[in-house]
């Protein structure tokens, strides 16, 4: 390869490429080498060079696998020089770094985040059986708490419902200050047989113990409305006689409305957020059944929301009763109606736990603020006219940049959030698959097999060990901060530190992506195994061959 | 000893060198002639001497400057299982050159 720059370049590769033959095959090599001296031309150099990396790579592979009596063999040159010795001090002292990383719990707890976040990929979480089980004890020992925390989790499965509300009842009687679990019931109607129930009482006590809360009358006026949601008469029936008779799609949609007056008059908004995280943490730390996954994915998954389209609907209900007074000239009757609006979405917007609650909060104060300005002129109550506009460009700007913020923090979610996800769970197989190695490599040097494989393991796998679980600590200690702050004062929580920490262990339940950190690496082990798959049918194959020649 | 495979490929090989059993052979010749990439080449190569059926040397340094040169040729061992491998081979093959023209 004497001459052009490129063949000059070739011939380099090939001496760097020396280093991966072992000490009994390198004179191969520099046989290869010596012979591409005398090539010229540049695409012979680069196929004789392409040829050469080729049997480096074998030689280095198949040592690593050659087994002793395969070294017997006849060396090239001279005597084959002896290994180097083995690195048993770096090895063990990797080793026990390692094993002392892995006692912290915070490494812990990110191997079993990931490792569960594979396995739900094959198989869903199901704790079925365990809250069955502390209903059970909870029911035998009198625990009104566990009892509550056992209905609520057992109301989610349909075929549960009936067990569920006999716990919540249990519970309730024996602490009434627990009624507001029976909203935690109602909010499964959807995955339950709550529409066909026979428990339509639960809302009905709700409401009895919980009077001046929206809450209670949204549940019942929910229920309501989704029997009727094919009634495409439904929101033509406010109009309704009642001197002659209705029919019964007629009184569900006077019940309806009653309701949701009733709603959106209520002095306060509580969803019973805090009253079931409070109850959940206290029950599985009690428990001891607490976990991450547990706390963030089982909870968010089923945070309570009310019906937001039910809501808007009953508010744009009132805000054309509002139109239809203005154009009867009955200006504080107008008023009155886009006040009740606005005051509701200030408390929606006040008590609700959700941006989603905010943002539909915010349009109902918009709207009514804008409806109203020009009936208080009208009235001539021009301060106060004023005071309103001003209200509704702030309500306007606010909208804006909560639909901003969302934007901007799906894009660090989507990106930081992810990443971040992505180091953990490689840092997480590493280390995983280190562990398994060392197990594969203890077996091989008990039974003395592949000595060049073993080496080659002993040498790198403690020190790869060690990196890893350096690297999933490192990257997931801030999850473990988050997760220890959100036990100690889960007040303070925020939606993106959630969803962040969602992201890492269970994402794909969370956002329909197809790109996810777990699928992604399960693309890469697939990837990895069909390889392996294909080197071993090539070496059955082969050995196959060489019995029948 | 196992016996060495007799594929296509090495049987092409000792055909090459059993044309000149005593010469010693350059690797990129062999190469030319039995149309045989590096990479197929010199495991053959290496399963042949390590089998001792191949004897090789490095030729002697020459003084201009070149690297010298690994040289090939089969043993008395090797010359006797070539003949027997040997007729297998299919002609065709040996004539497409793996590296330039056949000089």
């Amino acid at each position: 390869m004497t001459g052009t720059l490129a063949t000059r370049a070739m011939q380099t590769i090939l001496i760097r490429a020396l280093r991966l033959y072992p000490p009994q095959t390198r004179a191969w090599g520099e046989a290869i080498v010596a012979e591409s001296d005398s090539i010229t031309e540049f695409t012979t150099a680069f196929s004789w060079t392409l040829g050469g990396l080729m049997v480096a790579f074998r030689a280095f592979f198949s040592n690593l696998i050659r087994r002793p009596a395969a070294n017997n063999e006849p060396a090239l040159l001279g005597p084959p020089p002896l290994p180097p010795p083995l690195p048993w001090k770096l090895a063990l002292v990797c080793l026990a770094i390692a094993g002392a990383l892995l006692l912290v719990p915070d490494l812990r707890q990110g191997l079993s985040i990931t490792f569960s976040s594979w396995r739900s990929l094959f198989e869903l979480s199901d704790d079925t059986a365990l809250w069955e089980k502390i209903g059970l004890e909870a029911e035998s020992k009198g625990d009104a708490a566990a009892m509550a925390f056992a209905a609520m989790r057992l109301g989610r499965d349909s075929a549960r419902f009936n067990e569920a509300v006999r716990l919540a009842e249990h519970a309730v009687a024996k602490d009434p200050s627990l009624t507001w679990i029976y909203y935690g019931l109602t909010q499964h109607m959807d995955a339950s047989r709550f529409h066909a129930s026979p428990h339509p009482e639960l809302t009905q006590r709700l409401q009895e113990w919980d009077p001046k809360n929206t809450i209670p009358y949204i549940a019942e006026a929910e229920y309501i409305a989704n029997v009727h949601v094919n009634d495409p008469q439904w929101r033509e029936r406010r109009y309704i006689n009642l001197y002659t008779p209705v029919s019964q799609e007629d009184l569900a949609r006077l019940r309806w409305l009653a309701l949701m007056d009733r709603a959106f008059a209520a002095p306060t908004y509580d969803e019973y957020s805090d009253r079931r995280l409070d109850l959940d943490l206290q029950v599985m730390q009690r428990l001891g059944v607490i976990n991450p996954q547990r706390v963030f994915n089982d909870y968010f998954a089923n945070f309570p929301i009310p019906n937001l389209r039910n809501l808007y609907e009953y508010a744009t209900l009132r805000v054309a009763q509002g139109e239809e007074a203005e154009r009867a000239g009955q200006w504080e009757n107008a008023a009155s109606e886009y006040w009740f609006v606005a005051q509701f979405g200030q408390r929606m917007r006040l008590a609700g736990k959700s941006d989603l609650e905010a943002i539909i909060a915010r349009e109902l104060q918009e709207t009514s603020f804008k409806h109203l300005q020009p009936v208080l002129i009208k009235l001539g109550r021009a301060q106060e006219a004023q005071a309103v506009a001003y209200a509704a460009q702030l309500q306007h700007a606010e909208q804006e940049e909560t639909r901003m913020h969302r934007v901007s923090e799906w894009q660090r979610l989507d990106t930081f959030s992810v990443a971040n996800a992505l180091i953990i769970h490689i840092c997480a197989i590493v280390s995983e698959a280190s562990v398994l190695l060392m197990a594969v490599v203890l077996v091989a040097f008990v039974l003395r097999r592949a000595p060049g494989f073993v080496r080659f393991c002993l040498t790198y796998v403690p020190l790869l060990l060690l990196i890893s679980c350096i690297g999933l600590l490192a990257a997931y200690h801030p999850y473990a901060e988050f997760y220890r702050s959100f036990l100690a004062d889960h007040s303070a929580w925020d939606y993106e530190s959630v969803v962040n920490f969602l992201m890492l262990s269970d994402v794909s339940q969370l956002r329909n992506d197809t790109i996810t950190p777990v699928n992604f690496w399960w693309a890469i082990i697939a990837a990895a195994g069909a390889i392996a798959i294909w080197l071993a049918s090539k070496t059955v194959w082969r050995t196959m061959r060489q019995q029948h020649d | 000893m196992k016996p060495v495979r007799s594929s296509p490929q090495t049987r092409l090989l000792i055909a090459s060198l059993l044309n000149r059993p005593a010469e010693w052979r350059y690797g990129y010749d062999l190469s030319r002639e039995t149309g045989l990439k590096s990479g197929t080449l010199y495991p053959i190569l290496m399963r042949l001497a390590e089998k001792s059926l191949l004897e090789t040397r490095w030729e002697e340094p020459s003084g201009d400057g070149r690297p010298p040169r690994h040289l090939y040729r089969l043993t008395g061992l090797g010359q006797r299982w070539a003949r027997a491998e040997a007729p297998q081979t299919r002609p065709s093959r040996a004539l497409k050159p793996a590296y330039g023209d056949r000089q």
